[in-house]
Parts: structure tokens; C-alpha cells; sequence
């Protein structure tokens, strides 16, 4: 399969981080040739949602929560010594994490390396734990609207990709699909686990990067 | 002001060898859609573009002041190629059916593929590896370090830096690693690490379906944190746990400065110290 080299630069065109004269000549090429200017469309189009909810998610209900989480809370009788002064990061609250889903699903690559990697906060854990709390609805119906774009944009571009790949990328899909299972069976059972939110936002967020792996891949084929 | 340069070789039928001064700031961009590449170094400011083309594959090369670009163009044939490059030279390297091997180099390098294995040794700076359906693996580099297939293995060794590594069906094997910062997810493999613990390191490591295996050196300062939901635990430290909650528990060793996630869904997380050690007790969450 031929890659081509315009498409490839699409993504950085569309997020505006080419330098002036590779954009000149992104869109040069764009105006002569039909097949990059329906990828942009597309990529656009995801884009577009992705703003939308980037810009609803944060505003709503999930930071505040967040923020209310990790404010340290006077210590209260529950026999586990205080632990100021010792710094933590704050990673596992299922808020973060469905927040982590949701950015990452609105955004790409730079949101998941905000969220995962550089925590937007490292202070003392506060004396008692914050009661775990599901993954809320909403941010699952975001995810559910972004893995649906992934999967349009693939199944627009699934006749480009060798078939060889197409089998291995289902196959992974299928062993993160049945992870997902086992981590909503495990939450049925136990929906205040604090690991099993995470882990589950975890898993839908690696679903996430296999889909704009594959999308990627099937409209630069 | 571009310089094109275009040198076509006709399938079958005729060899590349040239070689092209390097200016200091360029960049090798290098996309071959079937074959392989493979990267070497020499100590001339030049590179040098070997390249066997079959089955009606072509070769372009355009050089401009920022970039050397390589690349075979058409869906049909494949191209091997044997580069030569200045040690400092960043790298782009990309291929659909392509294996890509590169040794020796000390600067960027960004190599990606879809059906391939990807070799590298050296690097640093940002430093990213991917393929599809083929392994990587990476050794000595330094610096922002991003390793990932999907269905198969991912294996960093003599590594300094910040360390991403991620497959879905694969292994992940961390030896002799050298960071304050590691990330390493699988959903159907083991993971294995083996490295410093730095007293204010952050280390999350997690499998769904798979072992978890930690080297812990003498000295380390963590908090480690163990989460799993059918799996066990196994610990070469006596098991004093500071706080224990359903499937989650903490393990305080030395100061407790580093924080050490280990997460296996239905795996067996292994808490080892470095070097050969046999284990002293072991329990079910």
C-alpha cells in the first residue's frame, strides 16, 4: 500500500502544527487533490465533536468534583495515621479517570498525556480516602459517540487496509472489548472499587487509541 | 528554497548507492511501504542511500535544507534499503509492510509500521517505536521514550528517561531501566520490570490478563500499591501491609517515597527483590 505523504500531515494541518510553509503546501495540495480534502472533512468532523466535548466536560460536573476530592479534608477518626507531608499523586479518584476518558476521547494524543502522565495535581492525600464512585453516565455516553466516530471514520477507510491487518486489529479489538466485559462484570459485583473504575476507564481509553490507531492508519493507506 | 532532488531506479533492474552531505538541523525522513530498513551510522556529516528496489518499486529522494526525505512511492514492489547516517541525525522512519532496524544512533528517532518488527538501538530525545503487528524493541536510549505495538511483544532495555511502553496482545518486558517516570500497559501479556526505583519515581505497571512481575532493588523507598480482582499476589518482602481494602492493597518499603502501582486483573502480581530471590510468603486479595 502506497502512504501517502499528504495525508499523513493532515492531523498536524488540522491542529495547526505545521510551520507556515508546510501548511502553504498542505493546502496547495488540498485544492488539487479530492481524496485529502475528504479526509480533512472527516478528521474535522471528529474534531469537531472531540471540541465539543472538551469544552462541555470540564465545565459541568466533573472537575468541580475532582477539585472537592483532592482538597485536603480535616482527619477524622478511622485509626490510619495522617499522612501530610508526604506527597502523592493524585491518580486513581474514578472522577479523574472518567475525566481522563473523556478528554481523551475529545482530543487525542496531547490529552491523554495531560491526563495520564502529568496528573494536573501532586499534593498531600488527604487523611481518609474519598468514597470511590462509578464512572458517571455521561462521561460513558461520550465515550460511546467517540468510539462510534472512530468506527465511521474506520469502516469508511477499512477497504484501504491490507486485510491481514484488518484481522489483527479486530482481534485486539476483541481482547479489549472482552477486558471491558470482565471490568463491568467485576463493577457489577463491586461498584465502589476504586481500582475497578480505573481499570475500566483504563481499558475503554486503550479502546480509544487502537480505534484513532486504526482510523489513522486506514486514511493514510 | 527547495532542492529537489528525484533519482528513479526501475524495477528490477538498477541499484541506488548515493551519498548526500548532511547539514547540521536536517532530517531524514525515510517511508518505504513494503521491505526493509535498515539504519546504520558512520562519522562523515554525509548520508549515504543504498536502496534495492523489485517488483516495480521506485525510489525518490528530495533534499531540502530541513529535511532529507526518502521515500517509494506507488503501491506495488518493495525497496530494501541501507542507510548510513551521521550519529546525530534525527530520524523518521515509517513503513506499512516494512521491518525497520536502526543501530547506533544518538538522536530523535521516530520509527512506526504496520506489519514489521522495529529494532532500534541508541536514540534519545523523544524517541518513538510502533508497529502493528510486529515487535519492538528498544535498547540504550535516553530521553522521552514511547514504545508500543498492539499484537505482539515490547521489550525496553538500558533505558534512561521517561518510559511509555503499551501493547493490547504482547508482552512488555522493562530490564535494566533507568527512570523516575514508567507507564507500561498490556491487556493480554505479562509485564516484567526490572530498574532503579527512584525515591520520587512514579511506576505504573498493569496487565488485564497476565503476570505482573516487579524487581524491587535493595534500598528502594516506595509505596506500592497492589490492585487486582480474580488474580494473587506474591511478595519476596514480608507482607506489611500499611492499609489493605478489598482487592487494593499498600506496601510500605523504607520510607515509602516512590509510588509503585502494580494492577493485574486476573494475573499473579510478583513482588521480587533484584537478583535471585525466592519467595517468602504469599497471598490472595
Amino acid at each position: 500500500m502506497e502512504r501517502d505523504p499528504w495525508t499523513a500531515k493532515l492531523s498536524e494541518y488540522l491542529d495547526g502544527e505545521l510551520a507556515a510553509n508546510e501548511r502553504a503546501a498542505v493546502e496547495r495540495h488540498l485544492a488539487a487533490c479530492p481524496t485529502c480534502t475528504a479526509v480533512l472533512a472527516e478528521l474535522r468532523a471528529v474534531a469537531e465533536r472531540a471540541r465539543r466535548l472538551a469544552a462541555r466536560e470540564p465545565a459541568t460536573d466533573l472537575w468541580p468534583g475532582i477539585a472537592r476530592r483532592l482538597a485536603p479534608r480535616p482527619a477524622v477518626a478511622t485509626g490510619l495515621e495522617p499522612r501530610a507531608g508526604r506527597r502523592r499523586w493524585s491518580f486513581s479518584l474514578p472522577e479523574l479517570a472518567a475525566a481522563a476518558l473523556v478528554l481523551v476521547a475529545a482530543s487525542g494524543g496531547a490529552a491523554w498525556w495531560l491526563a495520564e502522565r502529568r496528573p494536573p495535581v501532586a499534593r498531600p492525600v488527604p487523611a481518609v480516602a474519598p468514597g470511590p464512585t462509578p464512572i458517571p453516565a455521561a462521561a460513558e455516553a461520550d465515550y460511546d459517540r467517540a468510539v462510534a466516530d472512530l468506527e465511521r471514520v474506520l469502516a469508511a477507510g477499512r477497504g484501504t487496509l491490507d486485510t491481514a491487518t484488518v484481522r489483527v486489529l479486530e482481534r485486539n479489538l476483541a481482547i479489549i472489548d472482552r477486558a471491558i466485559a470482565d471490568a463491568r462484570r467485576a463493577l457489577a459485583a463491586d461498584p465502589a472499587s476504586a481500582y475497578l473504575n480505573a481499570h475500566l476507564a483504563r481499558t475503554l481509553r486503550l479502546k480509544l487509541d487502537l480505534l484513532r490507531r486504526a482510523a489513522a492508519l486506514a486514511a493514510r493507506s | 528554497m527547495l532542492l529537489a532532488l528525484t533519482l528513479t531506479a526501475l524495477a528490477g533492474t538498477q541499484q541506488i548507492d548515493t551519498t548526500l552531505a548532511a547539514r547540521q538541523g536536517q532530517r531524514l525522513e525515510l517511508s518505504a511501504p513494503a521491505g526493509e530498513i535498515a539504519v546504520g551510522t558512520w562519522s562523515r556529516d554525509a548520508v549515504r542511500i543504498q536502496a534495492t528496489p523489485s517488483g516495480g518499486a521506485r525510489v525518490e529522494i528530495d533534499e531540502s535544507p530541513r529535511e532529507l526525505s526518502v521515500r517509494s512511492p506507488g503501491r506495488h514492489g518493495r525497496v530494501s534499503y541501507r542507510i548510513t547516517v551521521p550519529p546525530w541525525m534525527p530520524l523518521g522512519l515509517s513503513g506499512v509492510n516494512t521491518s525497520i532496524t536502526v543501530d547506533g544512533v544518538e538522536g530523535p528517532v521516530s520509527a512506526e509500521t504496520v506489519d514489521g518488527d522495529v529494532s532500534l538501538k541508541g536514540g534519545s530525545g523523544v524517541v518513538s517505536l510502533r508497529s502493528v503487528q510486529g515487535d519492538v524493541s528498544l535498547e540504550g536510549a535516553k530521553g522521552r521514550i514511547d514504545a508500543s505495538s498492539v499484537n505482539s511483544d515490547v521489550t525496553v532495555r538500558d533505558v534512561s528517561g521517561d518510559v511509555q511502553v503499551q501493547t493490547v496482545n504482547g508482552d512488555l518486558r522493562l530490564e535494566r531501566v533507568q527512570s523516575g517516570n514508567v507507564d507500561a500497559n498490556t491487556v493480554n501479556g505479562d509485564v516484567s520490570y526490572d530498574g532503579a526505583i527512584r525515591p520520587d519515581g512514579r511506576y505504573r505497571l498493569v496487565t488485564h490478563n497476565g503476570d505482573l512481575t516487579v524487581a524491587v532493588p535493595d534500598g528502594a523507598d516506595a509505596l506500592v500499591t497492589v490492585s487486582t480482582f480474580q488474580g494473587d499476589f506474591a511478595s519476596d518482602f514480608p507482607l506489611a501491609f500499611r492499609e489493605r481494602r478489598g482487592r487494593r492493597m499498600e506496601l510500605t518499603l523504607g520510607r515509602g517515597t516512590a509510588r509503585v502501582e502494580l494492577e493485574s486483573f486476573q494475573g499473579t502480581i510478583h513482588l521480587k527483590r533484584a537478583g535471585p530471590a525466592r519467595p517468602e510468603s504469599s497471598e490472595s486479595p
